[in-house]
């Protein structure tokens, strides 16, 4: 069993005798290549995302010293990591291999704009609606269809409600939806929504 | 004995007593559950600390962080997967024991020996943090910069099968803190006129997308499922208890080592209870039984995991520097009390010092009691479907950085994290450094600044100040015991 200190277990690990999360070498070296771009790119801007001091401290309290010192040891201590991936790129499978790197991604994405209706919804329709219908659209992406789940999202958003609106009184803002509506709906409903 | 009392009455307020509950609980049922973290669940915790006292706020978080490491030993032991990364080797003995029909006796020489470690632990908090404060009452600005690089190159180290990428995402994290506002000069870094960045990257944000979201993700996407852990058996809950004693040695061991590991930047519980483990079987009458349901194996894997979690408060408290993410997050809730962890602390807040150890001590006897009476209830939880919990942690996820400023950008920043957080995880990229690296790069970058300015601009100041040699000897003799000891590793 490797001595991963990453490792993330869940139920699957159960059924084999190894923890199977290992990238390959491929898609490992694909996936520190985009956070090495980014790196680089971030050093490329310095010169228009920084100014110079307005008093002459000395070189090491200008403003583009420190960000430039961590983005240098940041790209000379991970250039490993694509000289790694240019050293495979002639072996059969290498793009198949390295394009794993991005493997369940759509699936995540998928739940970001998830989050990003919620997050629109709440700001609209309030939190208390917007999670209660926000459950029900996550248990069904996930699988977890038909039968009793739709009572257990249910469940689930009224035990997250009470414990968070009701236990801890968590505040939201007023939903937009009540500029809409007559004054006494949001006086109201509103601290409920 | 003043100090004592003080300490008492603070314990004895109801918030910290709540905190410590919810704490517990939350933290055992995050050990029971596969596939969460206590990062995981400290983070989703960590905006409703910073509303609370500073001690009811950090012991809900140290409740979230001990009470995994005692419930990761239930689904380790019963269903052979650990309920959190660092109870890889409870699953090596624990799992067989309760197959040969004892697992009420492995569970319960589990919790026993999480106990232990963790009372030494506390016992060896209440030394050390005074005497390095003590040491730490010396130092500068320079010997501060050293001691924050060698906590940097031990945390790199502690990836030692991915160097590259913790070299690579610890500087992502460090140039993620230099983003808005800057000083001595007050200008702005990387905000490009947008206003929401001039506060710079939000850590909460941070460590809730990088840590709960990306671990949601996972659970949202693991079809498996499994029937409940077979039948407990008709073995008393105390079989195991008091078993922990006949291994003497092992304890001592295995204490002694997460003790010291737990100081270590980085290396921790994960470091500790490798090495522990395999002293324990280079040391064992009966060496054979390891991984084949020895009980000495439970001990020294479980000692040694607990035995770090009160010492990895060492540097925090004496020293006021993370040495990950988790001691980021603890001290986030101390600064914004403005309780500023090093040397004075112990001096200027005795009482909530006090009250802290207290707190750690009853936690540990609440933990423990409540895991002897309710395991059987505990472990049905082990099977519990992980998409629910996925779907759960979206929702507080939500819920935690939303509701701390009552920004959309929070929550995007949280998205954007969540995404990478998924990312890193798939490919084996380590997260920890990135956010030891937005914490610790700020601090480093001020200490550096405030030495060269002492020494007008002479960097030899570093070499010359004897405390501060030593920790940059100490950092370059891991280096170089690294390089050298992977060359050799090669070679042959």
């Amino acid at each position: 069993m490797p001595d991963h200190i990453d490792h993330v277990a869940t139920l699957a690990d159960a059924e084999h005798k190894y923890f199977d999360d290992e990238a390959p070498a491929e898609a490992a070296g694909l996936g520190a290549l985009v956070f090495w771009l980014i790196g680089l790119l971030a050093l490329v801007v310095l010169p228009i995302a920084t100014r110079d001091g307005r008093r002459d401290l000395g070189w090491f309290q200008e403003p583009a010293t420190w960000p430039s010192i961590v983005l240098v040891v940041a790209l000379v201590g991970g250039i490993w990591l694509p000289r790694r991936l240019w050293s495979l790129r002639g072996q059969p499978g290498f793009a198949a291999r390295a394009l794993t790197a991005f493997e369940g991604m759509g699936r995540v994405m998928a739940y970001c704009g998830s989050f990003l209706v919620f997050l629109l919804s709440v700001v609209w329709i309030g939190f208390t609606l917007s999670t209660l219908i926000y459950m029900q659209v996550l248990y069904r992406m996930s699988g977890l269809r038909g039968g009793r789940w739709p009572w257990i999202a249910l469940a689930v958003s009224l035990v997250v409600l009470l414990a968070f609106r009701g236990g801890l009184g968590i505040w939201f803002p007023l939903p937009r939806v009540m500029d809409y509506l007559p004054d006494w709906v949001g006086n109201r409903f509103g601290e409920y929504l | 004995m003043d100090a004592f009392l003080l300490g008492l009455q603070e314990v004895a307020q109801w918030q910290v007593l709540v905190a410590l509950c919810i704490g517990a609980v939350v933290g055992i049922l995050i050990g029971a559950v596969p596939g969460m973290e206590p990062a995981g669940a400290m983070a989703i915790a960590l905006p409703f600390s910073l509303t609370m006292d500073p001690l009811a706020g950090i012991i809900l978080l140290l409740g979230c962080y001990g009470g995994a490491w005692y419930g990761g030993a239930i689904p380790a032991i019963l269903i052979r997967v650990p309920g959190t990364p660092v109870n890889v080797l409870t699953t090596y003995d624990g799992h067989p024991l309760a197959q040969k029909g004892q697992p009420m006796r492995a569970l319960s020489l589990a919790y026993s020996s999480s106990f232990v470690g963790g009372v030494v632990s506390i016992v060896a908090l209440i030394f050390l943090a005074p005497f390095m404060a003590q040491i730490a009452a010396r130092f500068g600005p320079p010997e501060y910069a050293m001691v924050m690089v060698l906590a940097t190159v031990s945390v790199v180290l502690a990836h030692h099968e991915n160097i590259p990428s913790a070299i690579l995402t610890f500087g992502l994290g460090a140039f993620l803190g230099t983003v808005g506002f800057e000083s001595p000069h007050n200008t702005l870094r990387y905000t490009f006129d947008q206003t929401w960045l001039v506060g710079g990257v939000p850590m909460v944000p941070m460590v809730i997308g990088l840590f709960a979201m990306s671990q949601a993700f996972v659970l949202m996407e693991t079809k498996t499922r499994r029937e409940g852990p077979a039948d407990l058996g008709s073995t008393g809950r105390f079989a195991g208890l008091w078993e922990v004693f006949t291994y003497r040695a092992t304890v001592i061991r295995s204490s002694t080592l997460g003790v010291v590991m737990g100081m270590l930047p980085g290396v921790g519980e994960f470091g500790a209870q490798f090495l522990s483990y395999s002293l324990a079987r280079r040391f064992s009458k009966k060496p054979e039984e390891f991984g084949n349901g020895s009980p000495e194996g439970v001990v020294a894997s479980e000692v040694s995991i607990n035995a770090c979690t009160s010492t990895v408060l060492v540097p925090l408290l004496s020293l006021g520097i993370p040495t990950d993410p988790l001691m980021a997050m603890l001290l986030a809730v101390f600064m914004i009390h403005n309780i500023i962890p090093g040397p004075l602390l112990f001096a200027e807040h005795a009482d909530f010092i006090s009250g802290l150890y207290i707190s750690l001590f009853v936690l540990n006897v609440f933990v423990l009691g409540l895991l002897l009476v309710f395991t059987k209830h505990i472990v049905k939880l082990s099977s519990i479907t992980p998409q629910v919990v996925g779907a759960t942690i979206m929702v507080l996820g939500f819920i935690g950085t939303y509701t701390q400023n009552y920004r959309i950008t929070d929550a995007l920043f949280t998205l954007v994290f969540a995404i990478a957080g998924r990312f890193m995880l798939k490919n084996g990229i380590p997260a920890f450094p990135m956010v030891v690296g937005l914490v610790l790069g700020p601090m480093l970058e001020q200490r550096l600044k405030q030495s060269m300015s002492i020494s007008g601009g002479d960097p030899t100041i570093f070499l010359t100040r004897p405390l501060a040699a030593i920790f940059l000897c100490f950092a370059l003799i891991a280096v170089g015991g690294f390089v050298w000891s992977h060359l050799r590793s090669k070679a042959h």
